[in-house]
């Protein structure tokens, strides 16, 4: 597609002139991923599990119909005793009109860890004239706060005689690498769009790779049961790694037809992801009689998944298309 | 020949009372008897008899359900060895051959364990574990002595697993029976439904401890449930291997390993521990363990040694970061805000700096004004992450809250970084603030518009407002930006709100508003 020439381009549009109706390009696929993974639990522990999805749309329309606007969006949540929590969300709304100076605006790359906004940059047109910008940033969340832990009261015997009181938090490593950037030159723009006496980029490309991974932490709160001498919680489990990408394009140029300049435009959109680990186990136990006596439980546990690496959407236009 | 004998009994007699092993003499018909055999045996095996003992020791425990089904069992057997010292109550001891199975599987614990204890008049007293963890199974050795004690002269008083129980002790003929006297429960509310005891112990003719035989049942009643807890302990002498046991050190046992316990916060001595530490807590992120390396590092470096070891050890940025974030002291607070504005720290390392500022959660104005400077300086790279810290703060540390508050109402009105004040308004979740942002919904500042659409969306009262914004400027973005927050939160939506949008819909020529108007109207149908 980028690589066709003019020529080619207005052989191709001599045959489209025929039927110059509006035209926009759109494509909006929804959400492309959606899985849970769900942790082995003990009975009393309700639903436990990871779950992530991805979701995009790109559109593309004349500059005096809005240019071009679109949005991926990376998220992922923990389902801890059947309480959700938002683990990170990474997103772009993409923004790119070439006939106007700030040629991004509206754009902005956006990182939310739980219920914050943590990180959010909004590159400017002028960085991106033939070169690309990377925004990378990542840190640790402690993602539930003591109040709303939850918490159970799990029996330790399998005739639920003895009990411990256990409470769940989670610690999170979340982070994105945002990438955007703008080409100039070298796609057959014959008019191409000068504010100020400036061009402004053919075409920007947005890349978004949001990604998080963590440990869900327990720890006993009380202990029931008579006579007991200790109880508690050990162990722990990682969560799963899981990186989602969402790479974006979208172009507008105008070409010469018969003395009329016409707007044609072009867009892109992929996303794939990433998944490793999610490892780990938690258990409850009870000693009774100066520690002759010992329960253990599993609370929770998972083996680790390999490395996976998916692509869940792709979709690029094979030419400029009329708009 | 019978002289003989008798100067024999009474030399022996002497011997014995001198000795002052036998509080109390066997009734006056059994005395010559015994005191003959003493005699024979006395004489030939005086030095094995009176300075070692071996005992064969056997602990039973076990929990079963009211139906007999056996929940948890354990044994734990050991030979154990009691050396008299010349002179004195003090007896050297040592377990060997400990065994110890938990439901049938093998549990390893030490093979030998040697330790002291004083035996006064029939009482074993001031028992010494040497160092032995005080989580280590083999404390049970306590219990066992008090079991192996008794006193003829007054109830004693022994520390069991519930209670603080009061025995009376009685002898008759070589057997000591006892019985109670007083039960004192730990907790007053946990006491058994049923208990049923049998203490035996049997002396040797010499008065050593022969046997002790003793089982209990608690019956215990929670809610519905019933179950049973039952130990037994057999001890038994058996013949001596009389191998010479010699003092050892107050602190024998003290390096002995106690498994099964929970992850236990390393103390950090040194370089190499310290890089496990943040290992540690790099896989486990947890809090407690952030605190100590937290506390480690201001006791330890400076905010310019600091900075080096986050450009050293960038893998470790991270952890370093969070670990003064956690430990909440007025001192990790002047670190960060000194890291952050160190011209040498990088990039990403102050955003992180930034985003834990922001969740300290004791921040003072110290922080509050770093984070302003920052927030105020539009080219730095930091500034909207400052920015949206600053809400974060508000809600972290409600003291701040009052003055973020007056700065981002501050903001607004001089709209300045309008976007992402928008969304640090949203993290301070103060509905005054909120109410604020309506006039942002018809801004020009397109940024500004779609965050404010996106915050608000998600509040009923403020959703007629919301509509208006969309049916005044229908961008694709914007209605799509809706949609998806309320599809994400689930609110409802409003017939009159429903009809406008239908309107709208049937109005515009855009395919992205047409399908997002769909997709809401769809799932809000009914």
């Amino acid at each position: 597609m980028k690589t066709i020439t003019s020529m080619c381009f207005s052989a191709l549009l001599g045959a489209l002139a025929i039927a110059p109706a509006h035209a926009s390009l759109y494509k909006d696929p929804g959400y492309v991923e959606q899985s849970a993974r769900v942790v082995t639990k003990n009975n009393a522990v309700g639903r436990t599990h990871q779950y992530r999805d991805q979701q995009g749309w790109m559109y593309v329309d004349s500059v005096a119909n809005g240019a071009t606007s679109g949005f991926y969006q990376a998220g992922n949540w923990l389902k801890l005793h059947d309480r959700n929590f938002k683990m990170a969300i990474g997103f772009v709304e993409f923004s790119f009109n070439p006939s106007e100076l700030d040629c991004t605006q509206g754009m902005s790359f956006n990182l939310k860890v739980g219920e914050d906004s943590v990180a959010a940059f909004k590159p400017n047109c002028d960085d991106l004239l033939d070169a690309s910008v990377s925004y990378p940033v990542e840190y640790y969340f402690d993602l539930i706060p003591e109040p709303i832990k939850p918490k159970l009261e799990l029996p330790l015997d399998p005739l639920g005689l003895l009990k411990l009181g256990v409470k769940f938090g989670a610690g999170v490593e979340a982070g994105a690498d945002f990438t955007v950037g703008g080409v100039i030159g070298g796609h057959g723009n014959e008019a191409p769009f000068e504010v100020g006496g400036v061009r402004r980029p053919d075409y920007i490309y947005a890349s978004v790779e949001p990604y998080v991974g963590g440990v869900v932490s327990s720890s006993a709160y009380g202990s029931f049961g008579h006579g007991i001498a200790e109880a508690g919680v050990k162990g722990k489990l990682s969560l799963l790694k899981v990186k989602g990408k969402g790479y974006v394009e979208a172009g507008i140029r105008r070409v010469v037809v018969d003395e009329q300049v016409r707007e044609e435009g072009f867009l892109e959109l992929k996303v794939s992801g990433k998944l490793s680990g999610g490892d780990g186990k938690i258990q409850g136990y009870c000693k009774k009689l100066w520690g002759l006596l010992v329960f253990n439980v599993d609370i929770m546990k998972w083996k680790p998944l390999y490395e996976r690496e998916r692509t869940f959407y792709e979709y690029a236009s094979p030419r400029w298309e009329q708009l | 020949m019978k002289i003989r004998v008798y100067s024999v009994i009474l030399l022996t007699v002497a011997i014995l009372s001198g000795i002052g092993y036998l509080a109390n003499l066997p009734s006056p018909s059994n005395a010559t008897n015994q005191a003959l055999r003493n005699a024979e045996t006395s004489l030939f095996e005086t030095q094995d008899k009176e300075s070692q003992s071996t005992y064969i020791v056997q602990i039973d425990s076990s929990i079963r359900s009211d139906k007999q089904v056996v929940l948890s069992h354990s044994q734990l057997s050991w030979h154990m060895q009691l050396q008299t010292q010349a002179a004195s109550n003090a007896r050297l001891g040592q377990l060997s051959n400990i065994s110890y199975t938990q439901d049938s599987q093998p549990v390893s614990l030490v093979s030998d364990l040697p330790f002291k204890v004083n035996y006064e008049q029939h009482r074993f007293e001031q028992l010494d574990l040497l160092g032995l963890p005080k989580e280590h199974t083999l404390q049970v050795t306590k219990q066992l002595f008090d079991l192996l004690s008794y006193d003829l002269t007054q109830p004693l008083v022994i520390d069991e697993a519930q209670r603080q129980a009061t025995y009376r002790y009685q002898q008759t003929d070589n057997r000591i029976v006892r019985s109670t006297v007083e039960f004192k429960y730990h907790t007053a509310n946990h006491k058994p439904e049923k208990e049923q005891q049998a203490w035996q112990l049997l002396l040797a003719p010499s008065g050593d401890i022969e046997k002790l035989s003793y089982i209990n049942t608690l019956h215990w009643q929670q809610q519905q449930q019933k179950y049973i807890v039952e130990q037994s302990v057999n001890v038994v002498k058996v013949a001596n291997s009389f191998t010479v046991l010699s003092a050892q050190s107050s602190d024998a046992n003290a390096h002995i390993k106690v498994s099964q316990s929970p992850t236990v916060q390393r103390e950090i001595t040194d370089n190499a521990s310290f890089k496990e530490a943040l290992l540690e807590l790099k896989e486990s992120l947890s809090v407690a363990q952030a605190k100590v390396v937290g506390h480690y590092l201001v006791e330890h470096y400076s905010a310019y040694e600091i900075q080096a070891l986050l450009d050293e050890m960038p893998h470790f940025s991270s952890a370093i970061i969070y670990s003064l974030q956690k430990l909440q002291t007025p001192q990790a607070e002047a670190i960060l805000v000194d890291l952050i504005q160190f011209e040498q720290t990088s990039d990403l390392d102050k955003h992180k700096l930034a985003m834990a500022l922001g969740r300290f959660g004791a921040s003072s104005a110290l922080s509050l004004q770093t984070l302003q400077s920052i927030a105020a300086l539009p080219e730095h790279q930091v500034a909207n992450t400052a920015l949206l810290s600053l809400g974060t703060m508000a809600y972290f540390t409600p003291e701040q809250a009052v003055n973020v508050k007056n700065y981002l109402q501050q903001n607004i009105s001089e709209q300045f970084n309008l976007s992402t004040t928008v969304l640090a308004v949203e993290n301070s979740k103060d509905p005054s603030l909120l109410a604020k942002l309506s006039p942002l919904l018809g801004s020009a500042d397109d940024s500004a518009k779609l965050n404010s659409i996106k915050v608000l969306s998600k509040h009923t009262d403020y959703q007629d407002q919301v509509v208006s914004a969309l049916l005044a400027s229908p961008q694709p973005k914007f209605v799509a930006a809706f949609t998806r927050t309320m599809l994400e939160t689930g609110e409802a939506l409003s017939a009159a709100n429903k009809a406008r949008l239908k309107q709208l819909q049937s109005q515009t020529q855009n395919p992205v508003v047409r399908k997002k108007i769909a997709e809401l109207l769809e799932e809000k149908a009914g």
